[in-house]
């Protein structure tokens, strides 16, 4: 068993409610750390105009993030989900590196302003950690519940697939906006993506 | 139990559960983690942490959770839910209901789901509530108005004091009508806290008589209301796309539903296929309606797959990119010209049916004068005779080059391809109603001419719309303006010809956008014309409105009733004085009015290019506006109403008081007499941004405050002897923005969360708010604000009629609840429930319908459909509207006469208004008539020539027409700007100001987990705005004021950014942008006449060529550079201009025309 994520790129509405209930719920400060991220993507193919999209740590299967980490400081849980332990980390940003999909931050003294004590450093990497504890709680993620479309899900691999028939697996090929970090296509995302509808756009006559 | 209150349940669990979870979870993988103490700061800061689920906020035991909804005005009212840990809200939820009241559970993803579930606005609101520039004293300016160091904090009761002997003074000098609750929307929809549109301190009654004015404004003396909103004014001006000029119903009142027949999600789903959205973004503005929306069409394209969603506009909103199968982009501000292209068109190819047009549409073609018989409706071309005119009411003729039809061809002659005999068609058909009627009138064969219409001038005329009058509006014509390709318009003619036929109905979705521009009217007016030549009405999913795709639900009837909670006491207080009733966005004007030679006096210069020092003066009211020349003082009888007297003619006036307190009775008496000016003396701003930031001319207004006459300060320049002369502006707010800024008096107010109150939700019901948390300092309630400030104005009794023994409300409504709810027979939903169990779930969640959607034809439509296929020959039919004798033509289509009046009345002469036919009017002499003698009656202190408003242009031709024209955008800002000719509008761009997804209007733009998805740091990066510790931090008394910030501290002096300064984005083209050499981020100054804004270029080609845009809200945050102001706040109202929009005198604020010029960075 394994917990995805899932995501309808044609009902999205772009209108952020699972990035700022993420920051809210998590107690993330505003600041440029953000454990999930809506964009709307321009000119990405003839006919999908506009995609938006919304992303968090994918969770992969083989997390480059984890095998990066000298010290041990990320791990993935039976259940899939990949959680750094903050205690661990020791700023190194292999991780931060190695994740394509820019999912992994370190956050700036203004946004973090104190230090836990448990931590080794001022600043220990943080990443979304799919409200484990909502997961564990028999809830889903707190973006999930926020969706007012319901363009988000999460779920166990199996049911995602039952459910939204067998949809496609993020992908360099249909997503290479997702790649914002590197193109390392080896890691197996946990995120599965309904994309969008086709759009015509009549251009204004100059 | 509820399902909610499963979740709420689980979420408790959660404390357990999770933790449980958690350490198991730790101890699998051998994570230790010690648990630290919780890093609680104190109120004034954002609580900062470190967002790890072993965080404390996770473990706490005494957490408790609350329901609630926004206090902003931002279309929505979606249901959160706060979690609250000792007295702190610490996140926010929303709304999982699976239950509705009646115990049936429901699918929530489901397009008539009742869910309202909250987005980004709401979810950050932790932003707002512990921002730490949120206001907590009173402060008193002591120096001059604007000037920071000049607050002084003072105590409540020194302030209430001082603002009531002021109020008082004032209106016993000046009336009344010279204390103005200025409109403020930062607390709509509440009905026991509200601002100064809606609620306890609300002016404004459902109908605009100020008798119904909320009674805490009644027992403040009374005061001068308004009409409409920032928002609608054209809209309403216009009747509404309902009972309006062109008599295209989609309202209430006898009608209703039998025109436009907006279609519910079900009819979406299953029988609509065609839809064109004019520039609409309701998922964002209007969240609970985004899940409805977006599902009903995907199911409509999934069972349909002929079925097309158009969008047409500009800036392709995020509703376009989720719903629309094409964009087909435009130029702002030139709908009409499109419409009146498609209708060329439709002629050109012979696709209108004449037959209908003859019987159910005035004003099309020329028609003769004619009779029109009450009961029977026959026509007599001659007038009737004496014994039985009564019985008739007289249509005015439309002369043929007036005609619509004469104007869109312009010149007089059929387009070429034109089969149809318009000149002769079917004066004899039996089948054709008011032709066959006509039968009798030669002028019956002058359906046009060449357009008739005055221009003075001829091609000397430097305004374009006057000009292109004899041009016929063909697709190429249209396409010229609104870059539309002709053949995509002569696409949309065949969309528009087929409308008529089954299962081909078009639903227009409108804009507000569409409205913010000079002529809002004429668009809304052009479009229902559209619908009414295409006889795309009467059928379910036909015609047009915005936001009415409605879900299907039912209310829960024993839900608590907002009539009943309020006080007994209110329906005893007396009715205040009934003012006129000016137009929402006259205010400023009315100061001027005013204060106008004071201000000369005093330096101070309009930047309204259109309005000369010359013509500036005490008495005068800008683009003449009726309403405003209406407030002098007035006599008032004893049930509060104005006195009238009656001329030599028999029109009616009021009477007024002249500056030697004569009651001016009679025409006589006022000879040589001179008015007391009432204008607008005392604003009270409530909850709202409008006397700075959200009124057009931001720059304008901050001049005006800064000469305007005080009262013991120490600026002697301005100083005033009496307490009366001077003027005051006080403000209630929560942030020390723009309108506060240059206020009086600065009073503290709680908001959202912080006050109970009783708010109603978007989907009909209504929920109660508990005080979650206590508000910041010393702030209040807007219940106990107005019920101390009627104690010091009117004493403890007075008091005690507005707050029953003076409780808070809180404690008034547990009182009620006790009394009236709780009661095991009390009927309501909570019966036999406690106050605490009520708070569990204080509303009602609908229970959704799915059904197949069939579409219906209305009982008008279907008479009409019998009519013309000579199933029947009665005359006296549904549409010539024939409820009663009269009655219904005069009320319904012929408009609401009300507008700004008082009970239907603000003109002397009512009688000589042109009459409406009953018909479909696209040819309204109405619509002309009430733009000239606009509040006519309150003009008695004038002379007949004064009275109304300004009637002709600078051309000495008319300034409104009785059809929708396509008034050039560029006349408009040619005038507003001052400018010569088109030719200095050469190379400008276009700005619109739609409203931010990240903010209500101006409420939230402070709030750091918006703003920084909103606004941009140089080189063009989201995400930065972490900015609560340096931004609008205000008002600390215990700090030196002199040392006050500016709105954004982190922008210099010279208007650059110290260090990651956040600045508002605009919105340009990719291709103008690489042009123009423009890289994402660049820091650019957007100026034109009116002023200067400092924005990041945000480069998308989600924008058409020529335009910006820049949304509005931002927070106005002047610097002077180089000896010129530059708002590097953003705030779009710096650059738009103070001129009104055309026919209404309306808000025409969201249009401006640019120049862009590139900032030198520090980097």
């Amino acid at each position: 068993m394994r917990y995805a994520f899932y995501f309808d790129q044609s009902k999205c509405i772009a209108c952020n409610a699972c990035t700022v209930s993420c920051k809210d719920y998590n107690q993330v400060n505003p600041g440029p750390v953000r454990w999930r991220k809506q964009e709307t993507h321009e000119n990405q193919s003839i006919g999908r105009v506009y995609q938006n999209f919304v992303m968090s740590c994918n969770h992969c299967e083989k997390p480059a993030c984890k095998e990066a980490c000298p010290v041990d400081a990320i791990v993935k849980r039976p259940d899939g989900i990949v959680i750094i332990n903050r205690d661990k980390c020791e700023g190194i940003t292999a991780c931060i590196m190695a994740c394509p999909f820019s999912a992994i931050h370190i956050a700036s003294d203004k946004q973090e302003p104190t230090k836990k004590e448990s931590w080794t450093i001022e600043h220990p990497a943080q990443k979304c950690h799919m409200c484990y504890e909502r997961i564990d709680a028999g809830l889903k993620p707190v973006c999930v519940d926020a969706c007012p479309v319901y363009a988000l899900d999460c779920d166990t691999d199996e049911n995602l697939k039952e459910k939204y028939g067998n949809p496609q697996r993020l992908n360099k090929e249909n997503f290479s906006y997702a790649y914002s970090n590197n193109d390392d296509e080896t890691t197996e995302p946990n995120f599965y993506i309904k994309e969008g509808s086709l759009l015509k756009i009549t251009k204004l006559d100059k | 139990m509820s399902t909610v209150n499963n979740f709420i349940n689980k979420v408790g669990l959660e404390i357990s559960t999770t933790r449980r979870g958690f350490i198991k979870a730790l101890t699998a993988l051998g994570l230790l983690s010690s648990t630290l103490g919780c890093d609680r700061r104190d109120n004034s800061s954002i609580e900062m942490s470190k967002g790890l689920s072993n965080d404390p906020y996770f473990s706490e035991p005494n957490k408790v959770y609350r329901y609630g909804t926004t206090a902003h005005n931002c279309g929505g009212r979606c249901v959160t839910q706060a979690e609250v840990h000792n007295g702190r809200i610490v996140r926010f939820f929303t709304d999982n209901s699976t239950e509705a009241y009646d115990g049936s559970d429901f699918d929530i993803s489901d397009r008539n789901s009742p869910q309202a579930k909250a987005c980004s606005r709401c979810r950050g609101y932790k932003g707002r509530l512990y921002h730490p520039g949120r206001l907590k004293y009173p402060l008193k300016q002591t120096k001059q108005r604007g000037d920071m160091s000049g607050f002084v904090r003072v105590s409540w009761d020194e302030a209430l004091k001082d603002v009531a002997a002021k109020l008082k003074a004032v209106q016993q000098k000046y009336g009344p009508e010279a204390f103005h609750p200025v409109y403020a929307c930062g607390n709509i929809y509440s009905n026991f806290q509200s601002s100064g549109y809606k609620g306890v301190l609300s002016v404004v009654s459902p109908n605009g008589v100020v008798s119904g004015a909320a009674p805490a404004i009644k027992l403040l003396g009374g005061a001068a209301s308004f009409v409409a909103d920032y928002s609608y004014h054209q809209y309403e001006f216009m009747g509404g796309y309902g009972v309006s000029y062109s008599g295209f119903d989609s309202g209430d009142g006898v009608m209703a539903g039998q025109i436009t027949i907006p279609p519910t999600t079900n009819d979406i789903a299953s029988s609509q296929s065609r839809i064109v959205l004019w520039g609409s973004n309701i998922v964002s503005t209007v969240n609970p309606l985004s899940n409805s929306w977006v599902k009903s069409m995907q199911e409509m394209k999934k069972s349909r797959p002929d079925s097309k969603v158009y969008y047409i506009g500009p800036e392709f909103s995020d509703t376009g990119i989720t719903v629309a199968d094409e964009w087909i982009q435009t130029r702002p501000y030139t709908d009409v010209s499109l419409i009146l292209s498609i209708i060329y068109e439709l002629v050109a190819t012979d696709k209108l049916d004449i037959d209908y047009l003859d019987t159910m549409v005035y004003g099309f073609s020329g028609s003769p004068a004619y009779w029109l018989h009450g009961k029977n409706k026959t026509i007599l071309i001659k007038t009737p005779d004496e014994k039985v005119i009564k019985e008739y009411l007289k249509v005015d003729a439309v002369p043929a080059g007036e005609s619509f039809l004469s104007y869109i061809l312009g010149n007089g002659k059929l387009p070429t391809s034109t089969k149809t005999d318009w000149a002769n068609y079917s004066k004899d058909d039996s089948t054709n109603y008011i032709a066959r009627s006509f039968g009798a009138s030669k002028d019956s064969k002058k359906r046009f001419a060449e357009c008739s219409y005055k221009n003075s001038l001829g091609d000397k005329t430097k305004y374009l719309t006057k000009a292109d009058f004899k041009t016929p509006k063909t697709p190429e014509w249209a396409s010229k303006i609104s870059g539309i390709p002709a053949s995509k318009i002569r696409e949309l003619a065949l969309l528009y010809s087929e409308a008529s036929e089954p299962n081909k109905q078009i639903w227009n979705e409108w804009s507000g956008g569409q409205l913010k521009q000079s002529e809002g009217c004429s668009t809304i007016f052009a479009l229902q014309v559209l619908n009414i030549v295409a006889k795309n009405w009467g059928v379910t999913g036909a015609g047009i409105a915005r936001g009415a795709i409605a879900r299907v639900q039912k209310v829960d009837p024993k839900m608590i009733n907002i009539e009943d909670v309020k006080p007994k006491s209110w329906k005893t207080i007396p009715p205040a004085p009934q003012t006129i009733v000016t137009g929402a966005t006259q205010w400023n004007s009315a100061v001027k009015f005013a204060f106008g030679d004071m201000l000369k006096n005093n330096g101070y210069k309009p930047n309204t290019p259109d309005w000369s020092t010359r013509e500036f003066a005490t008495g005068k009211a800008y683009y003449d506006d009726g309403g405003v020349k209406g407030l002098v003082k007035r006599i008032y009888d004893e049930n509060n109403l104005p006195k009238t007297f009656k001329d030599k003619n028999n029109n009616e006036f009021y009477q007024w008081i002249a500056t030697d307190g004569t009651n001016v009775d009679s025409m006589e008496k006022g000879v040589g007499k001179k008015p007391v000016y009432s204008g607008f003396r005392f604003i009270l701003n409530s909850g709202g941004n409008i006397p700075v930031n959200q009124h057009a001319n931001a720059l304008d207004s901050v001049a005006m405050y800064e000469n305007l006459p005080t009262y013991g300060y120490s600026n002697k320049r301005l100083n005033v002897a009496n307490m009366s002369d001077a003027f005051y502006l006080v403000s209630f707010d929560n942030f020390m923005s723009a309108s506060p800024r240059y206020s009086d008096y600065v009073l503290p107010a709680k908001t959202s969360w912080e006050q109970a109150d009783f708010r109603d939700l978007f989907w009909g019901n209504t929920i109660y708010q508990d005080e979650a948390i206590e508000g910041p300092g010393e702030s209040k309630s807007t219940w106990d604000f107005a019920r101390d400030l009627i104690k010091e104005y009117g004493g403890e009794e007075e008091a005690k009629k507005f707050a029953p023994e003076l409780m808070s409300f809180k404690e008034y409504f547990i009182d009620y609840y006790k009394k009236n709810v709780e009661p095991k027979d009390s009927g309501s939903a909570y019966e036999g429930k406690t106050f605490e169990e009520f708070l569990e779930k204080p509303f009602l969640t609908n229970k959704p319908i799915d059904e197949k959607g069939i579409p219906v034809m209305s009982d008008t439509r279907i008479a009409l459909e019998d009519y013309l296929s000579k199933k029947t020959d009665n005359q006296n039919i549904p549409f010539t509207f024939n409820e009663g004798l009269y009655t219904s033509i005069i009320t319904r289509d012929a408009y609401t006469l009300s507008f700004g009046g008082i009970g239907g009345n603000q003109y002397s002469n009512p009688t000589e208004c042109p009459n409406q036919s009953g018909r479909f009017h696209i040819y309204s002499g109405s619509l002309v008539w009430r733009y000239k003698n606009a509040y006519n009656m309150w003009h008695a202190y004038l002379s007949e020539s004064e009275r109304g408003q300004n009637k002709l242009d600078a051309e000495g031709d008319d300034i409104v027409y009785p059809i929708p024209m396509y008034f050039a955008y560029e006349d408009y800002f040619i005038d507003a700007y001052g400018l010569k000719n088109k030719k200095e509008l050469d190379g400008r761009f276009l700005v619109t100001t739609t409203h931010d997804k990240f903010r209500a209007h101006s409420s939230q733009s402070e709030n750091p987990y918006l703003r920084e998805l909103t606004t941009r740091t140089v080189g063009g990066e989201l995400y930065s705005g972490n900015d609560s510790d340096t931004y609008a931090i205000s008002s600390n008394p215990d700090t030196d004021m002199n040392e006050f910030p500016p709105i954004n501290s982190l922008i210099d002096k010279d208007g650059r950014s110290k260090t990651d300064a956040s600045y508002a984005s605009i919105l340009i083209n990719d291709e103008d942008a690489k042009e123009m050499k423009i890289d994402n981020g660049m820091l650019l100054d957007i100026y034109n006449e009116i002023g200067t804004v400092r924005v990041t270029a945000s480069i998308t080609s989600r924008c058409v060529r020529g335009f910006l845009g820049l949304h509005q809200g931002f927070w106005f945050d002047p610097r002077k550079i180089s000896g010129k102001v530059v708002d590097v706040g953003g705030n779009c109202n710096t650059i738009m201009a103070s001129k009104p929009s055309r026919y209404d005198h309306g808000n025409a604020q969201q249009s401006a025309m640019v120049m862009i010029k590139k900032v030198k960075t520090n980097s």
